[in-house]
């Protein structure tokens, strides 16, 4: 009980023509939260600020509109002056029930919680009884659950309209970095999630009524996918490909984003000059390019973001299977012609004469021999595709001039040394391409890897000369 | 070493024994003319002192053109003396050759690696099991080769220059078989010496601390080199080399002598990739029979995975010294077969095919210490040895005697026992260059007097013992038998007994001389590939 008179608790009510619903969220709210609250008028056309002012709210009103974003950060930032343990946000249109205010801050107030949902959507009779639209709820539900796939949360929803925050997280989060759009929720708990605040949910019933706020169609599109703009920026982040100040800052230096943008133009510099003349190709291009850039980002330590990993292991075989499927499927490897058979008779002869009965048995059934006729072929194929010649040399049907040899044997030996699992998974993958497309096309599945390997071997050359002590 | 790993090396080395010395007499069927010249002199070493041109004890063989390294035709006479002219007695230095590479390769991997006593031993049984099973190794310890042994003395060499950075004293005798190993195959004229220099620059502080066993060491090296020289100066040196290299024949391209420098690189560069390729080292079988089995590249298809895996291995420890010895073998050994214009010799190349060898075991033993549990490791060993040996056994125990058996004369084996029947006719063997060494062959196995056969050919040196310009296809005599090319200006009279392959007689010249076939000699297959005619007319 002391904790309650020591603890101060802000509610922020960001509010745009909220004049109908104002008074009965105010009147919900716990009479010992009421002293401190505070709402933003953001240009509405309605009364709102004069109700509000006859409530005995701390009010204020923005000059002109700024957006549901910018509404918070005005909210925010008084809320801050006057330095409360928990703010709680509360949408001014009574959708929230604001009574539940006491059972939200309490895990903040207990120290377990930093930022503290209430969650509308805790399970689907509650949500759908509530009067929540089917086609919003199972929306709500759909992006959801993507978002907590690709945030690696268990969130049940994120569009709640009633939050606390505590103190702590309010100064360490940036919150004037976000969007002033109804995206701002999303910044926030994103950006929590980068800080490691620790986030937490309490249910609280659905309250949907006549004269309440909406979002309307476009701008709730426009608000979904600027949430997935701004995970997929998070996600980018956290790999370290770009800077995003909304977020904690990463482990990654800012030359490293520059490394990996000089990395990409090497791969597509080599893309473009590197190769017979006879093959420009844009969609061979577009392939080898971006299989290169996908294995660059697989192999660079920094990263090794486990998602984006899967991702990648992931991408690399549908890549090559839409190689393959453009290339065509080259039947003659699976096919055995009476002129392959006959070529083959000698030997079984010789296996005849040699092994007597086993070799009767095993050399003279149908389809042992067209088996090892098959697998013959096959192993002509592999032969192919790894000769190192048609890869480096002074011939005219080489793809790389001859110089670059060193440079990509130093980058495969470091490829091998770090990565060799990798290693391994790629050249598998572009064998079994390998068997299966037009052996003229077989090439260009170990094109990228080589790509790569002369790309390491250019960044690694002073590693070469490094000495370690013994 | 505990008693199962003791065990394990015992059965080793024993599978490596039976897959060298099983049928060596028979398979491959034939013998090579090399093989012949190189039996035949230690024959005639044992009987005269003299080779089969009356040279005494020579530092070089001239034999089929060329030149022969010596130490194996020395060696030959040992089981010369034992089992007397076969052709199992001459391939036997070579087989011994190929298991005691086995057991030297487990010596230095199990007392060199940087690793626990434990992973050592597990990593010397490995690789000793590698080189064991491995083709290019069974293969070459079957034939008669002077690089096989080669490769055996140069191992011994490494062993010691590896040991000598620990225990400084080991360098001269390091040194000494180094050189000596010179003196066995040609390719190790070049990679000693680029080894011992690459050793003595990087690990110059070790070898400044001992300047004198260092300087000794080095004295002993070059004093091996001096034969060396003597032959340089003669020409008979290079003599292989102009035979098999480039470097003589590439143009200018215009561009004067830097032309033709940049053309050597450029050459060099091309043949030296070719070593490296996975195509020829784990999967292509290549065109000539002779350099390897039907089928087969010189290491298994399979051995792709550890080779890349023991690459990576190697390079991520390449600040050991052990590893970067190997690493620098591994750089410098295909250097010599580089030289020569062939796509791909592996005879070549036994020291580099060697290299490959610790380096696919290292990357087994990373394999073999990822699994834990010992039924598992049973089961794959199994499978991979059982695979292996199969595959092997197919290609060059059934197939291998057929395909190659012309290309070693097998027939004129053959021929040997028919000639019998004509003791009292005047023969004429047809000695072309589709039947390379017919005549040294038979005089081989046969085993002619020496001094006959000296009195023969010295008679038709053209030049000195050494030099530049060696003739070849001398006329070898067998008492009524010759062996020459067939010239129907004076290969004809009544009763003589001519001999030759298909290509030797045409129908018209059947036909125009009115011979008589008097027998055929088969193929392994049952095909007749030589034929007998006798003469019944006078020369036209």
């Amino acid at each position: 009980m002391t904790r309650k008179k020591t603890k101060k608790v802000v509610v922020v009510m960001p509010a745009y023509n909220a004049a109908r619903t104002v008074i009965d969220t105010f009147k919900e709210i716990p009479q010992k939260y009421r002293e401190q609250v505070i709402l933003v008028d953001d240009q509405s056309r309605d009364n709102t600020v004069a109700v509000s002012n006859k409530l005995g709210i701390k009010t204020f009103a923005h000059p002109n509109n700024v957006g549901y974003g910018g509404n918070q950060k005005t909210c925010y930032w008084e809320a801050l002056k006057l330095n409360p343990d928990v703010i709680v946000m509360l949408h001014p249109d009574y959708q929230y029930d604001a009574s539940k205010i006491g059972d939200l801050i309490v895990p903040i107030l207990n120290g377990e919680f930093d930022y503290m949902f209430g969650s509308r959507i805790k399970n689907r009779g509650m949500a759908l009884k509530g009067g929540m639209p089917k086609l919003k709820y199972y929306i709500n539900r759909l992006v959801c659950f993507v978002q907590n796939i690709l945030l690696g949360e268990n969130f049940s929803e994120y569009f709640s309209g009633l939050r606390a925050y505590s103190n702590r997280l309010l100064k360490i989060v940036p919150f004037q970095r976000f969007s002033n759009d109804f995206v701002f929720d999303q910044e926030m708990t994103i950006s929590a999630i980068s800080y490691n605040m620790r986030i937490g949910e309490t249910p609280i019933i659905t309250r949907y009524h006549e004269k309440q706020s909406s979002i309307g169609f476009f701008k709730g599109v426009k608000f979904i996918l600027d949430g997935f703009g701004t995970i997929s920026r998070y996600l980018l982040h956290k790999a370290g490909i770009v800077n995003d100040k909304r977020f904690a800052p990463g482990r990654v230096k800012k030359t490293f984003r520059l490394k990996i943008i000089l990395s990409l133009s090497f791969l597509a510099l080599i893309n473009i000059f590197v190769k017979p003349s006879s093959s420009q190709n844009i969609w061979l291009e577009i392939f080898v390019f971006s299989q290169s850039a996908l294995l660059l980002f697989l192999i660079e330590e920094k990263l090794q973001n486990a998602l984006l990993r899967k991702i990648v292991l992931l991408a690399l075989p549908i890549l090559v299977s839409i190689f393959v499927v453009g290339s065509g499927i080259y039947k003659d490897t699976f096919k055995v012609t009476n002129f392959e058979k006959n070529q083959l008779w000698v030997r079984q002869e010789l296996y005849r004469r040699e092994l007597g009965l086993l070799g009767r048995s095993n050399f003279g059934n149908k389809s042992i021999e067209n088996t090892k006729l098959v697998l013959d072929k096959i192993t002509q194929k592999i032969t192919e595709s790894y000769e190192l010649n048609h890869y480096f040399s002074t011939e005219a049907f080489s793809f790389y001039p001859l110089f670059l040899l060193p440079l990509f044997a130093l980058g495969f030996l470091f490829m091998l040394a770090e990565k060799i699992k990798l290693v391994l998974y790629c050249l598998g993958l572009a064998t079994i391409g390998a068997i299966l497309i037009p052996p003229d096309m077989t090439y260009w599945l170990f094109i990228p890897l080589i790509n790569l390997g002369l790309l390491l071997g250019v960044k690694n050359i002073k590693n070469l000369l490094k000495v370690k002590k013994e | 070493m505990n008693k199962f790993q003791k065990l394990i090396l015992i059965v080793v080395v024993i599978v490596a024994f039976i897959l060298r010395i099983y049928l060596l007499n028979r398979v491959p069927a034939g013998l090579h003319a090399d093989e012949a010249s190189q039996g035949f002199n230690a024959f005639s070493l044992i009987k005269t002192g003299k080779d089969m041109y009356g040279k005494s004890f020579p530092i070089l063989f001239r034999a089929s053109g060329s030149y022969q390294p010596p130490i194996y035709t020395y060696l030959t006479i040992i089981p010369t003396i034992i089992f007397g002219n076969s052709i199992f007695t001459v391939k036997t230095v070579s087989a011994l050759s190929g298991v005691g590479l086995v057991l030297l390769t487990y010596l230095l991997i199990s007392r060199l690696l940087p690793n626990s006593k434990k992973e050592a031993v597990t990593l010397g049984l490995i690789t000793a099991g590698i080189v064991a099973i491995s083709p290019w190794a069974i293969h070459f310890s079957r034939l008669a080769v002077e690089a096989n042994l080669g490769v055996l003395i140069f191992v011994a060499g490494v062993y010691w220059l590896a040991s000598s950075l620990k225990k400084i004293s080991l360098f001269p005798l390091a040194c000494l078989v180094l050189g000596i190993s010179t003196h066995a195959y040609y390719s190790e004229r070049v990679i000693t010496v680029l080894l011992l220099a690459f050793v003595v620059i990087i690990y110059r502080d070790v070898f400044l601390k001992a300047k004198k066993t260092a300087i000794l060491g080095l004295g002993i090296f070059t004093l091996t080199l001096l034969p060396h020289l003597f032959l340089l100066a003669t020409g008979a040196l290079t003599k292989r080399l102009t035979q098999v290299s480039y470097l003589g024949t590439v143009s200018q391209g215009g561009l004067g002598y830097v032309g033709k420098v940049l053309e050597i690189g450029k050459q060099f560069i091309n043949h030296y990739l070719i070593y490296v390729s996975p195509k020829n080292l784990f999967f292509d079988p290549g065109s000539s029979l002779g350099r390897t089995t039907p089928d087969l590249g010189v290491y298994y298809p399979w051995m792709l995975i550890p080779f890349l895996i023991g690459l990576g291995y190697l390079f991520k420890n390449r600040q050991n010294n052990f590893f970067k010895i190997i690493g620098v073998l591994l750089l410098i050994a295909p250097i010599p077969a580089a030289l020569t214009g062939d796509l791909f010799y592996p005879l070549r190349t036994l020291d580099y095919l060697w290299v490959i060898a610790l380096v696919i075991s290292l990357g087994c033993w990373v394999v073999w210490r990822k699994i834990n549990n010992k039924w598992v490791k049973l089961l794959v060993t199994l499978g991979v040895v059982g695979y292996s040996l199969i595959v092997f056994g197919i290609s060059y125990f059934v197939i291998f005697k057929y395909e190659l058996a012309i290309g070693s004369g097998e027939p004129y084996v053959k021929l040997m026992s028919v000639l019998d029947r004509y003791r009292g006719r005047d023969v004429r063997v047809d000695f072309s260059s589709r039947a390379w060494g017919v005549g040294i062959r038979m005089t081989y196995l046969k085993t002619v007097d020496p001094r006959f056969v000296q009195a023969n050919l010295k008679s038709q040196l053209k030049t000195d013992y050494y030099s530049q310009d060696v003739n070849a296809q001398e006329i070898f005599k067998i008492d009524n038998i010759t062996f020459e090319p067939l010239d129907w200006e004076k290969a004809c009279g009544p009763n003589l007994i001519l001999v030759g392959d298909e290509l030797s007689f045409s129908l018209q010249q059947i036909l125009e001389h009115k011979l008589q076939e008097e027998f055929t000699v088969p193929d392994y297959l049952g095909k007749p590939i030589l034929f007998g005619y006798s003469t019944k007319t006078v020369c036209k």
